[in-house]
């Protein structure tokens, strides 16, 4: 990421935003923190329509994109939780039942009142469902809503392994209308996780020094409780 | 979310970006939700606010990136604060 972004090593910010071609190495853009080197979004939209002039589509109009899973269900629902948004996890009891779940579940995902409005999520795991609070867990696809903090979640509703497309297309629909997204303060999020002691490790380590001691001397606010 | 080196604070096990390919006019959204809210959605709307469809794996938009030849719309960050998580 660095060295697609042109940043020294050590140095990337944990927010960028750029504009590549679709060889993903060529950038169209600086790589900034966010788009506000646009100014507003109607300039970035009219920034975006001139580059899109340059690139042909290399696919049909009927050609249906993959489902936008992310790796796990956990950081699904982590990720649903930032956005604000519902989850939809296909679960397959083996690898089989999981194509077939796909097959109905791709054209759905690109339905216009229904993209970009959910994280996708799939496993055979059953452990993975452990995250999330149901009666139901046979295979199917179920539409989650995540707490505010994105480490559990609700399912509202289910489409069992063998519903068809407009039962699975009308779960989803209902769960996303029945949907309420939560209003969050920065402060008091960041302050209730460290109360109720919810926290998210990363796997690659922070490495700032001070960052670290920053972190741990308000974390000792909430300990010494 | 705070600036320090190596700042990939991000989701475990891989590094995970948010991007998405430009599929047709890119038309502004909404504005976002004003006062104290945090996220995509509009908070006590039954309106259903036009989304982004991103993928969520680099590998996966890369790939589909090429199989399309459609350009890219590259955002990472970590879906943390303090470690705290469900906070960009």
């Amino acid at each position: 990421m660095e060295k697609l972004l042109g940043v020294r090593e050590g140095t990337l910010p944990n927010t960028v935003f750029c504009l590549l071609a679709p060889d993903g190495k060529t950038r169209l853009t600086r790589p900034t923190r966010g788009p506000s080197a646009f100014r507003t979004p109607e300039n970035l939209a009219l920034q975006m329509n001139k580059m899109l002039q340059q690139y042909r589509a290399t696919v049909p109009d009927s050609f249906v994109s993959p489902i936008p899973y992310v790796d796990r269900v956990d950081l699904a629902l982590n990720v649903a939780a930032s956005d604000n948004r519902p989850l939809i996890v296909a679960f397959g009891s083996d690898e089989k039942e999981l194509v077939a779940i796909n097959r109905k579940l791709q054209p759905l995902v690109w339905d216009p009142n229904v993209i970009g409005q959910f994280m996708y999520a799939s496993t055979t795991d059953i452990a993975e469902l452990k995250v999330l609070i149901g009666k139901d867990k046979s295979p199917g696809i179920f539409v989650v809503e995540p707490d505010e903090f994105g480490v559990s979640g609700n399912i509202t509703q289910h489409a069992s392994l063998n519903a068809e497309s407009d039962e699975i297309l009308t779960a989803i629909k209902s769960g996303l209308k029945a949907f309420t997204p939560f209003t969050k303060d920065h402060r008091r999020h960041i302050s209730n996780g460290y109360t109720f002691g919810i926290e998210w490790e990363t796997v690659i380590p922070e490495s700032d020094p001070m960052s670290v001691q920053a972190k741990q001397r308000y974390k000792a606010r909430f300990e010494n409780r | 979310m705070q600036n320090i080196p190596k700042r990939f604070r991000l989701f475990p096990l891989i590094l995970i970006v948010n991007f998405f390919l430009i599929t047709q006019s890119a038309h502004a959204q909404l504005a976002p939700p004003s006062g104290s809210t945090y996220g995509g959605s509009v908070p006590s709307s039954r309106k259903v606010v036009s989304g982004i469809a991103w993928y969520g794996v680099l590998a996966d938009g890369l790939a589909e990136a090429k199989r399309t030849g459609k350009p890219i719309l590259l955002i990472t960050a970590a879906a943390q604060c303090n470690n705290v998580p469900g906070m960009w």
